[in-house]
C-alpha cells in the first residue's frame, strides 16, 4: 500500500552482466507508457567494488585497492530486488540522467559522477571507524565495509510490519540478502541500526 | 494442530469473501502480477498458499514489507485457492488491490491474529 520503489533505495541487479551488483535508484518510472514500455528504474550501481585491505599495506597500495568502479544503467523493475535499505548519497541528477544513453559524451562524465560519490562515501566511512588513522584496521574487507555505508541506518520498516522476524521459515531470500550483503545480519526484521558499530572482523 | 473444526471454520470465512472480491472487487492473480502490483504499491492484501515455493514467498513477503501491505497465509495448496476463486487453473498468488463488498482485508488479520 506504499510505493517503495524510490529515489535513493538500494536495489540488487539480478539479470545481465552486473547481477549480484548493488545498485542505488536515481530515478524510477512506474507507468508502462514511456519508452521503455514497461516500469524502470534508472540505477548507478558499483561494476567493481574496492578490494580488501589490510593495515600492512602501503598508502599507494590502499590508494589502489580501494577505487571502485560504477556503472549507470536503466533496468525493468523485474530485473530488480529492492531492499529495505536506502542511501542518502548526492548523486547528481543533472549529471545522471536518461540522456547518457544517447549522448556517447555524457557517459563518462555520469560514471564518474557516481564513482566519485561512492568512492567518497567509502572514504568516510573508513575514517568514521574508530580508528582515527587514515587506515582501515586490519582485516577488514572495505567491500563490506562499502556496503554498509551504502546503506545509510535509515530502515524505512516500521515497528509493527507484518513481516514479523520471529514468524516462519523465509529461508531463501533472507539467506540472499544476507550472503548478497555479505553480513551474518540479524534477522531482516532487526532495524538497520547494528551498521553503525564496526561489522564484525570474521565475515562469511 | 488445527481441528477440522476450526479449519472449516476459517475456510468458510475466507472462501466466501475471495468469492465476494472475484465478483465485486479488484485483484491480480500470479506472481508476476502480484509483484508487478504490490511494487506500483497497490496491493492491499496478498494471498499465499501453503505450497507456494519457498523463494517465491521469501521474495512476495519481502516486498509486501517493503510496501506495507499485509500478507495472508492461505491454508490450503494453490488447488485449493483456485476453487475458493472459481477459477480453472491453480493459483498460488493472489494479490487484491479492491475489496469491493467486502471486509477481507480488515478481518482476515483479525481472524489470523486471533488464532
Amino acid at each position: 500500500m506504499g510505493k517503495f520503489v524510490k529515489p535513493g533505495k538500494v536495489v540488487l541487479v539480478l539479470v545481465g552482466g552486473y547481477s549480484g551488483h548493488k545498485a542505488v535508484i536515481m530515478k524510477n518510472i512506474d507507468d508502462d507508457t514511456s519508452d521503455p514500455p514497461y516500469s524502470h528504474a534508472l540505477v548507478a550501481g558499483i561494476d567493481h567494488y574496492p578490494c580488501k585491505v589490510t593495515a600492512s599495506m602501503s598508502k599507494k597500495n590502499i590508494a589502489k585497492r580501494s577505487k571502485n568502479k560504477s556503472f549507470v544503467k536503466v533496468y525493468n523493475y523485474n530485473h530488480l530486488m529492492p531492499t529495505r535499505y536506502s542511501v542518502d548519497i548526492p548523486l547528481d541528477k543533472t549529471v545522471i540522467n536518461q540522456d547518457v544513453f544517447t549522448d556517447t559524451a555524457l557517459k563518462p562524465k555520469a560514471h564518474r559522477e557516481a564513482k566519485a560519490e561512492f568512492e567518497e562515501r567509502y572514504k568516510t566511512g573508513v575514517s568514521l571507524f574508530g580508528s582515527s588513522s587514515k587506515k582501515p584496521p586490519s582485516s577488514w574487507d572495505p567491500a563490506l565495509h562499502l556496503i554498509a555505508w551504502l546503506c545509510s541506518p535509515s530502515s524505512e520498516l516500521p515497528p509493527g510490519a507484518p513481516y514479523n522476524s520471529s514468524d516462519t521459515q523465509r529461508p531463501a531470500i533472507d539467506l540472499l540478502l544476507r550472503t548478497a550483503a555479505g553480513f551474518p545480519t540479524q534477522s531482516l526484521g532487526a532495524q538497520a541500526t547494528h551498521f553503525e558499530s564496526p561489522p564484525p572482523a570474521n565475515c562469511p | 494442530m488445527v481441528t477440522a473444526k476450526k479449519m472449516k471454520k476459517y475456510l468458510e470465512l475466507i472462501n466466501f469473501r475471495l468469492q465476494l472480491v472475484m465478483k465485486s472487487g479488484k485483484y491480480v492473480l500470479g506472481y508476476k502480477q502480484t509483484l508487478k502490483i504490490i511494487r506500483h504499491g497497490k496491493a492491499k492484501l496478498v494471498i499465499l498458499t501453503n505450497n507456494c515455493s519457498a523463494l517465491r514467498k521469501s521474495e512476495t513477503e519481502y516486498h509486501a514489507v517493503l510496501a506495507k501491505t499485509g500478507v495472508h497465509h492461505y491454508k490450503g495448496n494453490n488447488i485449493e485457492l483456485s476453487t475458493a476463486c472459481r477459477k480453472h487453473y491453480r493459483v498460488c498468488t493472489l494479490s487484491i488491490t479492491d475489496p469491493g463488498d467486502t471486509d477481507i482485508i480488515r478481518s482476515i488479520p483479525e481472524q489470523t491474529g486471533e488464532k
